[in-house]
């Protein structure tokens, strides 16, 4: 099963902050890890594969998508 | 009185003369030929030999400096503005397709509910089921200091954030024109 990657829209196109193995990664670290990157950019995380937020990472979740706030909204 | 007018201009001479000694300029500049070095009178040849090997030695330097520069420009990674945009491409692609979006003209359309939400880089108009433009909202994606991203991206976070809390368009709304 080929890594997931945490990605954030940038202007090189997207920066990947996190790349995982769903198998063998603890979900506990990558969820913090998707937690403080939302509250450091005020973003949302958001699945590529399914275009829904993502309220908690699992190993059946695919690529995530950090989406920052647009217009102050 | 006649004595002391006639005299200055000749006092004056003799400073100019003193002052240009001192300086070092003119024809009794020749304390110029000693150079020293560690407060030691080398002599002309051994001074000019010394300060010349000096300058050498600096330009070597500086040649070495710019050398190192120009090798760590070099290296520098450029920014590849196509290859950023087709990446970009690629990730609107990818969410246009998991939420069920069509391209259309210069934008998409991504229905939302009832209503179809047609967003381009600009404008982002609501469409009600008849197909009647309701509503529509101004924001320059280029010109967003908090996502400095390529447009194709911005439009894909639109996609998301609208498909995610259809109330966000009336936010967006109370800040239409929205300017960097």
């Amino acid at each position: 099963m080929p890594n997931v990657q945490v990605k954030m829209f940038s202007p090189r196109g997207d920066d990947v902050l996190l790349d995982y193995d769903p198998q063998t990664a603890d979900m506990t670290e990558v969820n913090a890890f998707v937690d403080n990157l939302e509250k450091e950019t005020g973003g949302r995380a958001f699945s590529l594969n399914t275009g829904e937020a993502v309220e908690k990472v699992t190993r059946d979740t695919q690529d995530v998508v950090i989406v920052r706030p647009i217009a102050g909204g | 009185m006649r004595f002391i007018n006639w005299l200055s201009p000749v006092v004056y001479v003799i400073q100019g003369i003193v002052i240009a000694y001192d300086f070092g300029i003119g024809l009794y500049s020749f304390h110029r030929h000693h150079f020293f070095i560690g407060g030691l009178d080398v002599g002309l040849a051994v001074g000019l030999g010394y300060f010349t090997a000096r300058s050498y030695k600096y330009g070597k330097r500086i040649q070495a400096e710019v050398r190192e520069e120009l090798e760590r420009r070099r290296q520098m990674p450029v920014f590849d503005q196509f290859a950023a945009e087709t990446k970009a491409m690629e990730n609107l692609k990818r969410v246009m397709k998991a939420t069920g979006t069509v391209g259309h003209g210069g934008g998409v359309i991504t229905k939302v509910g009832n209503f179809k939400y047609f967003i381009e880089n600009g404008y982002i108009r609501k469409y009600d089921p008849v197909g009647f433009e309701v509503d529509r909202t101004c924001i320059h994606f280029n010109n967003n200091p908090a996502a400095n991203v390529p447009a194709s991206e911005f439009i894909a976070s639109a996609i998301l954030l609208l498909k995610h809390d259809p109330s966000i368009f009336d936010r967006w709304k109370r800040q239409d024109d929205y300017y960097a």
